[in-house]
């Protein structure tokens, strides 16, 4: 079986300094992973290679075997790759309604009148449906955060990356939200990365936490043992830490 | 559209039907520049307001359309339908020509650059005189045997005026309410989300971009024929680019009517001030606009929507509202 996602050897440099150096990973349809890393271990510039913002210097992107290699972000996304900003960015003189609506118009194909049809299963989805006639800018974060996740959603994507789509929502949305995207792995098969610093939220809903460290990967694995990984510790915290756990196991 | 837009769009142009039969000839006149300067809003709010790509050179269409008229009614002895058609089409391609590279750049760059454009173009005219008579200008045959199309006087080109407009404002209401209408307000708002949700953002802004200029080539070729002889410098006036964009962003920037109604204030506020305080009427004008900025910064059709539906109806409310 093709896996749904292939990145292969794919480097990508600002200026001096490899973001990516070489990263390859395959990930499996209907798989949730979760993608961890200490800053400016590459996670965002990641994100920005799979769903066409940034092109890469050498190596390859494939969908389900297609190579779409520096493809623009619109030909990724009708695709089937959707993504969040970890920077929230709604269309603000659009109603909530309208924004996720672009999400199936534009993805999908589908006309102005079936698209705000879709929105409306969407905003039930994500508990957006009691503010669907207002716009983003009366909105607070929290719900701006799930209007992200509702236009990608929309999209119907076969590949759903999540950018930091769970920091600053209350610890009963993260529940809820954990709760949603494993309902789309189960019911739509959708494969969903999920690029998150709340490591409590990523050890719950990972199937797989892949390790990213100086641009290429560190580990990959079940989350229970990927964190126990004095590696990744390492990565994390420094030597010094990870030497002083690895003699004193129980502190 | 709403249906109340319907209405109001019906009864407007109603009344616009009506106009001349009881109008004198010089207010007919004046009611045809506010015509077109209404299409030529309305034409620069698709790439100005739905795309949010500020253009600082659709008078580079305008122009273009002019000169595509004159030239063909004059060179090539064509009637006055078919030249002006065949401006819109020359317009658009020009457009989408000069789009390709200049919809590369955003906010003050693209503003800049196509400015540049308008400018080089009015140089191009100037100095293929076999062609565009150059400097001097071009005079249209509308008497004997040369002219190709009999010269419909003032309240025919009322007509034409009032045609190009309507094919301009039913283009944005259809443009409007479509997905190509959101994908250009998704542009608009954010281009980055806009293409990550899967818009065809370069082909859009061509779009817009093309659609934009033929409808202002349309205005153009009307607006040379009315004026019989044409010159560079009055086509490829950066005061008409100036005007087009006040217009559209005083009526209301990305709305259908907005446009129209900030056309019809400005214009008819401009020819009553012209009247009235002959000395000073520009300084006059230039502080109304200053003021309605200030008062009315989303424009005249959101603000008083705005304040409509949210019962705020001081003018200082609008200005706390938006401004601090």
């Amino acid at each position: 079986m093709t896996a749904r996602l292939t990145v292969s050897d794919v480097t990508c440099r600002f200026g001096g300094l490899r973001a990516l150096d070489g990263l390859s990973l395959t990930v499996e349809p209907g798989t949730i992973l979760g993608v961890i890393g200490p800053n400016g271990a590459g996670k965002s510039t990641f994100v920005n290679v799979v769903t066409g913002q940034i092109a890469p210097a050498s190596g390859r992107v494939a969908v389900d075997g297609r190579d779409l290699t520096g493809a623009h972000p619109s030909r990724l996304a009708r695709a089937g790759v959707a993504r969040t900003f970890q920077v929230v960015k709604p269309f603000r003189d659009l109603t909530v309604r309208q924004n996720v609506a672009c999400g199936a118009m534009f993805a999908t194909g589908a006309s102005v009148a079936r698209g705000l049809e879709e929105a409306d299963g969407v905003l039930g989805r994500v508990g957006l449906a009691a503010v669907a006639e207002a716009r983003p800018a009366t909105l607070p974060i929290g719900h701006l955060k799930r209007l992200e996740l509702g236009r990608a959603l929309a999209m119907r994507p076969r590949i759903l990356l999540l950018d930091e789509v769970m920091a600053g929502l209350r610890p009963d949305d993260v529940a809820a939200t954990v709760a949603l995207i494993r309902r789309l792995r189960d019911e739509d098969g959708t494969t969903v990365l999920v690029i998150e610093h709340n490591m409590a939220a990523i050890v719950a809903l990972s199937d797989e936490v892949l390790v990213l460290r100086e641009g290429a990967v560190l580990t990959r694995g079940a989350p229970g043992d990927v964190l126990d990984d004095d590696r990744v510790v390492e990565a994390y915290l420094g030597q010094r830490f990870a030497r002083r756990r690895r003699e004193n196991p129980d502190g | 559209m709403t249906r109340a837009g319907a209405v109001v769009a019906a009864a407007a142009f109603a009344v616009l039907c009506l106009l001349p039969a009881g109008l004198a000839p010089g207010d007919v006149r004046t009611m045809t520049s506010v015509l077109l300067f209404a299409t030529l809003a309305s034409a620069w709010n698709i790439i100005g307001g739905f795309a949010g790509y500020a253009s600082f050179g659709n008078v580079a269409f305008f122009g273009l359309g002019g000169y595509s008229v004159a030239v063909l009614m004059t060179k090539a002895s064509w009637p006055f339908l078919p030249s002006v058609a065949v401006a819109a089409v020359l317009s658009a391609a020009f457009a989408a020509l000069v789009g390709l590279p200049v919809l590369r750049l955003r906010g003050h760059y693209f503003a800049i650059a196509t400015l540049g454009v308008a400018e080089g173009l009015r140089e191009v005219v100037v100095n293929l005189p076999r062609l565009t008579g150059g400097g001097a200008g071009i005079t249209i045959p509308t008497l004997g045997a040369r002219a190709t199309t009999h010269y419909p006087g003032t309240t025919g080109f009322y007509w034409y005026a009032l045609a190009v407009l309507v094919a301009a404002v039913a283009v944005s209401a259809a443009v409007s309410g479509s997905r190509f209408g959101y994908g250009l307000r998704a542009i608009q708002l954010d281009e980055a989300a806009a293409a990550s949700v899967g818009v065809r953002t370069t082909a859009a802004k061509l779009a817009a971009f093309a659609l934009s200029a033929a409808l202002t080539a349309l205005a153009g070729g009307v607006f040379a024929f009315q004026q019989v002889t044409i010159y560079p410098e009055r086509l490829f006036s950066v005061e008409i680019t100036v005007l087009m964009v006040v217009m559209a962003v005083l009526g209301g920037a990305a709305t259908v009517s907005g446009p129209v109604v900030g056309a019809f204030t400005l214009r008819l506020l401009d020819e009553y001030l012209r009247r009235h305080f002959l000395g000073t009427h520009l300084i006059v004008f230039g502080a109304i606009i200053v003021a309605a900025v200030v008062f009315l910064p989303q424009g005249v059709v959101r603000c008083s929507a705005d304040a409509w539906r949210e019962r705020r109806l001081g003018l200082l409310d609008t200005v706390r509202a938006y401004r601090l």
